[in-house]
């Protein structure tokens, strides 16, 4: 099955005027409006000077105008992830011309001035995206209308029957990025369905959303994550929803699709390659789109052979694979790129930054583990650096790394932990192990942090903040970290030992009772009550968490 | 001390990790940001997910009033004690 209109003619041909292209707070716009909106665009795009346009807007619709007010008057279009300051910079090397939120004040066309649109050819380059490539900085790739147009082609195929002609389609990922500009923007225009101009920001704003027919979400694994731990509105009722950005945990899919209720495909690909497979099942095989080749190399990495790739024959990914009956299983990224809150960012481009500073000499970044991924560098401080740490303390300084990268990078996915060493630690072979480094912020913390202490009589209260780093979430669970039962006592009877004046050894427990997990992020009150050979203890929120009594022989 | 105050600076401690800094270290009426604490706009960003968490708070990203609430821990306290609904 082929888009209803090609991307080339979709604003030239006059058929399905009244059609609604776009929905927002503001009403909808039909294809009569973008039509004249992208003529008058383009009347304006083509008084300017230059072959090359940058783009950035919040709204999709304002950004599909711009996008093919600048095809129809013969522009590339420089798609940026982000508007800060150093992207803003790399942009005026790249493109003549700031469209949307890049420039300095948004062009307003004069009403009158409308120019007529030709359809664009199918071998021009249309847009030019960057990617994280894995030798550094991020490159920029070209894609031509031919290979939209492919892409387009097998996504429809691939989605089509899952979402009905005429559903809205909505996301909460950025059109910025290619995935969100395939699937919000491109993808419905050329078959027919009305793009939703915001992003989705907060689950309660899905109840809002168009119902008939049930809309499409384009959105990542971090909005799905809430969604699975019961962050759907009663009132949402969505047809599809698609989740590319990063890998979804297999139990996390099954929650989500489960409180959302309608099915859940999960897409792989990447900038470079487009949209490659689909996952119609958490857990289930990738399946390659229509028309889309995949192999495996002896060396383990996946290869693609597709249209949209733009070459003939195949192309390398940075990503290892092995075929299987139901279609292909991923296993892993070959390269140091990591995902930091669905944000891909080269380690390897971190790392330069900070040893680009004065007071760097060596540094390594490393994904440590936990709930969430995040990053920690580990630096050799330089002769500068160890002036500034005597000065300021490793604290302040590494705040200040941290605010010299924030001009190059997005703050989400730069560094939360800082480690100053001596020297790096290296294997025989003179590498830095990943593991080795990411042991270098081992939790320092054993006991939680106090916030407020009430002492009494025989009586303690003590407020208690779990914070991530507590040394007893090691292990206990990779996926679900929770304070262990002997953690609890162990915290239990060393407040106790400091407030009150217990002598004997600790004997045994007795009635006690575990009633709901103690999880990360949570503030628990610790109540301890010392009656002469036995110490009562009670955590609890706002429900009990556990309670018990705690024996000490010796007493009297 | 007021307790809000204080278990609003064993939050801080514990969702930034400020692994060299105790809760009593913060003094309540200093700067959170860059003078005084020395805090970030990354700091600002987890701080304000973990008060909305904690506290039930809705938050104005990037606004000036936010940045007010955000002064120290005494006027994060007043904001917390005026809006919270948890």
């Amino acid at each position: 099955m082929s888009p209803e209109t090609p991307l080339a003619t979709l604003l030239t041909s006059a058929g399905r005027a009244a059609r609604p292209v776009a929905l927002g707070p503001e009403g909808a716009v039909d294809a009569a409006e973008l039509r004249a909106a992208v003529a008058r665009a383009s009347a304006y795009v083509q008084s300017q000077p230059g072959t090359t346009a940058a783009l950035y807007h919040g709204d999709s619709y304002q950004f599909a105008v711009w996008l093919f007010a600048c095809w129809h008057a013969g522009r590339v279009v420089v798609v940026p992830a982000d508007k800060v300051a150093d992207t803003r910079g790399a942009l005026a090397a790249d493109a003549h011309l700031a469209l949307g939120e890049l420039a300095a004040d948004e062009p307003r066309p004069a009403p009158g001035a409308a120019v007529a649109l030709a359809p664009i050819a199918r071998d021009r380059v249309l847009l030019r995206v960057y990617t994280s490539g894995s030798t550094g900085r991020p490159a920029l790739i070209d894609k031509t209308l031919a290979q939209l147009e492919a892409e387009i082609a097998a996504i429809d195929a691939a989605l089509g029957p899952s979402a009905p002609p005429g559903a809205a389609v909505a996301g909460t990922v950025s059109h910025q990025h290619f995935y969100g500009l395939m699937f919000r923007v491109l993808w419905p225009l050329a078959t027919g369905r009305p793009i939703v101009r915001r992003s989705v920001r907060f689950p309660e704003e899905l109840a809002a959303l168009p119902t008939m027919p049930p809309p499409v979400l384009v959105t990542s694994p971090v909005f799905l994550g809430v969604l699975a731990s019961g962050g759907v509105p009663r009132a949402a009722q969505l047809g599809l929803v698609l989740s590319a950005g990063s890998a979804l945990a297999t139990d996390i899919a099954r929650a989500a699709r489960d409180a959302i209720g309608a099915p859940l495909f999960e897409i792989y690909g990447s900038a470079e390659s487009g949209a490659v497979a689909l996952r119609r099942e958490p857990g289930a095989g990738w399946q390659p789109l229509p028309g889309i080749g995949i192999r495996v190399t002896p060396a383990g990495t996946l290869e693609i052979a597709a249209p949209q790739l733009g070459t003939r024959g195949w192309q390398p990914t940075a990503d290892r694979a092995q075929v299987t009956e139901a279609g292909f299983e991923l296993a892993g990224r070959a390269d140091r790129l990591a995902k930091i809150a669905d944000k891909r960012v080269s380690l390897d481009r971190l790392e330069a930054a900070l040893e680009a500073s004065a007071l760097v000499g060596a540094a390594r970044v490393v994904v440590l583990p936990g709930p969430h991924a995040e990053l920690g560098a580990v630096l050799v401080a330089s002769v500068a650096g160890r002036a500034a740490l005597a000065r300021d303390g490793a604290f302040a300084t590494g705040r200040a790394l941290r605010r010299a990268l924030a001009g190059e990078f997005e703050a989400v996915v730069l560094p939360r932990r800082f480690r100053f060493v001596d020297e790096l630690p290296r294997d025989p072979l003179g590498k830095t192990r990943a593991g080795e480094l990411a042991a270098l912020f081992a939790p320092a913390r054993l006991r939680p942090i106090v916030a407020t202490r009430e002492a009494g009589d025989g009586q303690l209260r003590l407020k208690l903040e779990i914070d991530r780093s507590l040394a007893c979430f090691r292990g206990h669970f990779p996926a679900q970290p929770v304070v262990p039962g002997v953690a609890q006592l162990e915290w239990a009877i060393g407040f106790a030992r400091e407030a009150f004046d217990i002598r004997g050894a600790f004997s045994g427990v007795d009635a006690l009772k575990f009633q709901r997990i103690i999880a990360p992020g949570m503030a628990v009150t610790l109540t301890l009550e010392w009656r002469g050979t036995t110490l009562a203890f009670r955590f609890e929120s706002d429900t009990p968490h556990s309670s018990g009594r705690i024996l000490f022989a010796g007493e009297p | 001390m007021d307790p809000l105050q204080a278990e609003i600076r064993a939050l801080i401690v514990s969702c930034l990790n400020l692994e060299d800094i105790q809760p009593e270290d913060i003094d309540v009426e200093a700067p959170l940001f860059v003078e005084g604490l020395g805090l970030d706009s990354i700091d600002a960003l987890e701080l304000g997910v973990a008060l909305q968490r904690r506290y039930g708070l809705t938050l104005a990203a990037e606004s000036e009033e936010t940045r007010r609430h955000f002064a120290s821990v005494a006027t994060l306290a007043r904001f917390v004690a005026a809006s919270r609904t948890k």
